[in-house]
């Protein structure tokens, strides 16, 4: 049991948050040539997996026959003459591969093309609603991560007691819920007993500075529900075994102070397996997303995602997978370089 | 003065007047003859016309949208959701408008004229009027806009209507006022074609319908559109009808998710939202209430009449007579609706036949199976999908209420994505749906000898001379007389089952006065006004 003793007021400065980086453990020239070998290897592996999404993508989305997508684009009333016509102006006529190359030729060059159900630059479309998705998904990141980290720390300096029991209780309790569930429970709370926010986030469409904002925070709040519980129990877990660790007792004997001891010794060890949770949390949340901008009506990328699927969209639909795959790949790389920052045994290694 | 009588107003100008081509309405009256939409009498837009008191001017309302499509657009020809047909209704106009009843009032057009059997049409077309840009209104964009829809690539749902009728040379324009349709046949119903949502009136030459080319004669003008998630239209401070909108504004946003579209109407920023479903309805309460749109669509089980059983007329009318069209309707669709006897018009339609039968026969139909051969029952197989709202359930309902007399219905699912290549018109028995039109439009279309889409495969050239008759009078009694025989015939020999007429269920805060339902355009906002 780690018990780091009463706090010491005048402990040697630390700051809050994360620890400080790699300048107090400088990095020897043949390592930092090694971990670019590594960054490399994994950036290629990146757009391989890239490029199956992109097939898979591509595969799932023409699973219908162009003649049900043509059906489907102009209603049962349509005469044959004017299917035809439809495949032949979309290129639905072609074979499916030439239509995949053409589309990722295209695609790798940034033109995602012109949707041929709404007839627009699918960019133009969708460029403004992934710039609330993100704005969304950052405001719920810059929410939970510290929050949850915070939590877990707290429980894990009390585990063996009631409130840690309470509170992980409480946490399995949340993390059961769908982010369906847990977003109308906070509307009929927040919105509909309360009438404190708006019910749905269609003030982004129009209104002023303050509807737009206030029509953020309930799905920012469903989306953190979501992913606290998740890495709260990882931070616990990952903040026992650092308290538990020989260096952080060490620490506690040198009479650093409680704070000093909790983040800069034990927390920075416990970062490794919590940057790696919180990246498979972001993946979530971009996936949360959808969920929750369907429940708010929140005019994002998710929404937009929703709407090509219903009405055969298929190139708006390929665009947005294929931009939220390059997100996820991105952010677990970017997990995986956190993780060989915070643990320079692993600069070399692949990761 | 004494209690103004819409109904009563509406028959006497209809019958004498309207077909005729005087100019009936005063300016400014548009009485679309649902109940609570009071018209104004005297005409101009007086305010405080109607029954619920005082209007109110100024403020924006919000309408929330699940039927809406990232492919919607400002072309009024081409819309086709609730949410396209909505804002494109605030913005546009048509030359005529109809209400419930099939009269057919001046909106564009002051007045229309039909030479003597119905096949020229000439339209005297109202002065005075601007587009939202300031161009005055003339008969060369009334011209434009018909001529368009009769461009089988533009693929507007009137095309079909329209182009058995009208070719575009038959359209010309005399002067700025007048503008005269030559037919190539007689079509006494063309004023009413033309009151339908895609033949509003755009500005000559409109192509492209991005959002500073969208200009038309409404009540209202569009101020910012993004397909698929908002819109907002602003007051037309110079609209020819003086004194309306009293809005300030519209905006429309779209929620898929019908839980929260609901709520947006109970407690949020919303004040009229888009049909909901059936089994919703209950939950709507406080401050909110259903609108609830009578007769709007209808579903119906369809038979081949030229495949086994349904050959033997005595087969389908067993199978007609077994239903309980009640428990359908309640089953269904909540008992949001009305029962019919197996027309495609609903009750309370001008032209419904007195005489259907409603009832529920269920040793008629079994004496009838018995006489045809199958003292056993018999058993078919019912196709569906889920490509429209009700559809399954229906072929549920129908498979339960049925079983009594022996017809042991076996449903087969389809998937929405193949259903109308596939089984639609293919199959011995599916389901189906159509939105209402008039008797002539929808007999037309499904029951005639050459209907695109003849469902029961039936040719009666009863049916078919009746039809033709009906086009060419433009007397009201007359078009009663016939439409009501076409529509006992089909009642009589056709293999469709149309249990129920049933009701779209709108939503609204209860302080939302004044709006309009209107059978092509939806929602008419230019009296609407929040209390």
């Amino acid at each position: 049991m780690p018990n780091p003793g009463p706090p010491v007021e005048s402990g040697p400065a630390a700051a809050p948050g994360l620890p400080p980086g790699p300048a107090l453990t400088p990095v020897p020239p043949r390592t930092r040539f090694a971990r670019i070998e590594t960054i490399g290897r994994q950036l290629g592996v990146a757009l391989i997996t890239l490029l199956v999404i992109s097939i898979v993508t591509f595969a799932a989305t023409n699973y219908k026959s162009p003649e049900e997508v043509a059906r489907q684009a102009l209603g049962r009333e349509a005469a044959k003459v004017q299917l035809n016509a439809y495949l032949k102006q979309h290129g639905l006529d072609k074979p499916i591969y030439i239509r995949y190359g053409d589309w990722l030729g295209d695609f790798v060059q940034g033109d995602f093309g012109t949707s041929p159900v709404t007839g627009r630059s699918v960019r133009d479309d969708i460029g403004p609603r992934f710039v609330r998705t993100l704005l969304l998904s950052l405001v719920a990141l810059a929410v939970a991560l510290p929050l949850s980290v915070a939590l877990g720390v707290f429980m894990a300096r009390r585990i063996g007691r009631w409130s840690d029991f309470a509170l992980l209780i409480g946490t399995v309790i949340v993390a059961a819920m769908p982010e369906f569930v847990v977003g109308i429970g906070l509307l009929m709370l927040f919105a509909v007993t309360l009438g404190w926010l708006p019910v749905d986030s269609t003030g982004i469409s129009f209104g002023d500075f303050e509807a737009q904002a206030e029509a953020y925070i309930l799905p920012a709040l469903t989306l953190v529900l979501a992913m606290v519980p998740h890495i709260a129990r990882i931070a616990r877990v990952s903040a026992r075994e650092a308290f538990g660790a020989p260096f952080v007792q060490a620490a506690v004997l040198r009479g650093l102070s409680r704070r000093s001891v909790t983040w800069d010794h034990g927390m920075r060890n416990a970062a490794v397996p919590l940057v790696n949770a919180v990246a498979i949390n972001i993946v979530y949340l971009l996936s949360g997303v959808i969920v929750v901008e369907n429940v708010f009506a929140f005019p994002g990328i998710g929404q937009a995602l929703v709407q090509a699927i219903g009405a055969g969209d298929v190139i708006t639909v390929q665009a947005i997978a294929l931009v939220m795959g390059a997100m996820f790949i991105a952010i677990s790389l970017g997990a995986d370089l956190l993780a060989v920052y915070f643990n320079p045994r692993l600069r070399t290694a692949a990761a | 003065m004494a209690e103004f009588d819409d109904d009563q107003f509406l028959k006497e100008l209809t019958r004498r007047q309207l077909l005729k081509g005087a100019a009936g309405i005063a300016a400014g009256a548009s009485v679309l003859g649902l109940a609570g939409c009071g018209g104004d009498e005297g005409g101009g837009g007086a305010e405080g016309g109607t029954a619920t008191g005082q209007v109110k001017r100024g403020g924006i309302l919000q309408v929330s949208f699940s039927d809406s499509s990232t492919d919607e657009s400002l072309d009024p020809a081409i819309s086709e959701l609730n949410n396209d047909s909505f804002y494109t209704g605030q913005i546009y106009e048509g030359l005529t408008v109809a209400d419930t009843e099939w009269g057919v009032h001046p909106v564009l057009a002051e007045k229309w004229e039909p030479n003597e059997d119905a096949s020229e049409w000439t339209f005297t077309l109202r002065q005075g009027v601007t587009f939202h840009d300031g161009t005055p209104f003339t008969s060369k964009d009334a011209a434009y806009s018909i001529g368009r829809l009769l461009d089988e690539e533009l693929g507007s749902p009137l095309f079909s209507r329209l182009e058995p009728s009208l070719d575009p040379d038959g359209i010309e324009s005399p002067d700025d006022s007048t503008l005269v349709l030559t037919l190539k046949r007689p079509d006494s119903l063309i004023p009413l074609a033309l009151s339908a949502r895609h033949a509003m009136i755009v500005k000559e030459g409109t192509a492209d319908f991005a959002l500073a080319n969208a200009q038309g004669t409404g009540p209202f003008k569009i101020k910012s559109f993004q397909p698929g998630q908002s819109w907002e239209v602003e007051k037309n401070a110079s609209y020819w009808e003086k004194g309306l909108p009293y809005l300030d504004g519209i905006r429309g946003a779209v929620i898929g998710e019908q839980s929260t579209k609901v709520q947006s109407v109970t407690s949020g920023q919303s004040h009229i939202a888009d049909p909901i479903d059936y089994s919703a309805a209950s939950t709507v309460s406080g401050n909110a209430e259903l609108l609830e749109f009578k007769g709007a669509t209808y579903l119906l089980v369809a038979m081949d009449q030229t495949k086994e059983p349904f050959t033997d007329e005595r087969v389908v009318d067993a199978i007609k007579m077994a239903v309980d069209r009640e428990q359908v309707l309640n089953a269904v669709f909540q008992g949001y609706g009305d029962v019919t006897g197996d027309v495609p018009v609903p009750p309370n339609d001008f032209f419904y036949p007195s005489d259907l039968q409603t009832g529920q026969d269920i040793e008629g139909a079994k004496q009838l199976l018995a006489d045809a051969g199958h003292p056993d029952g018999i058993d078919l197989e019912l196709h569906t999908s889920a490509s429209y709202g009700g559809m399954v359930d229906l072929a549920v309902a129908f498979q339960q209420v049925v079983e009594p007399a022996g017809i042991r219905v076996k449903i087969n699912q389809g998937s929405p994505d193949t259903y109308w290549d596939q089984v639609w018109l293919v199959k011995p028995m599916y389901v189906s749906y159509y939105t209402r039109r008039h008797p002539n439009e929808i007999l037309s279309v499904t029951y005639a000898s050459n209907a695109p889409w003849n469902e029961c495969k039936l040719k009666d050239p009863a049916l078919d001379q009746l039809l033709a008759d009906g086009l060419k009078t433009t007397d009201r009694d007359e078009q009663k007389q016939i439409y009501q025989d076409a529509l006992s015939l089909v009642a009589d020999k056709h293999g469709t089952s149309i249990p129920a007429f049933v009701s779209k269920l709108w939503l609204k805060k209860k302080n939302v006065r004044g709006e309009e339902l209107e059978l092509s355009r939806g929602m008419i906002m230019k009296k609407a006004y929040i209390a």
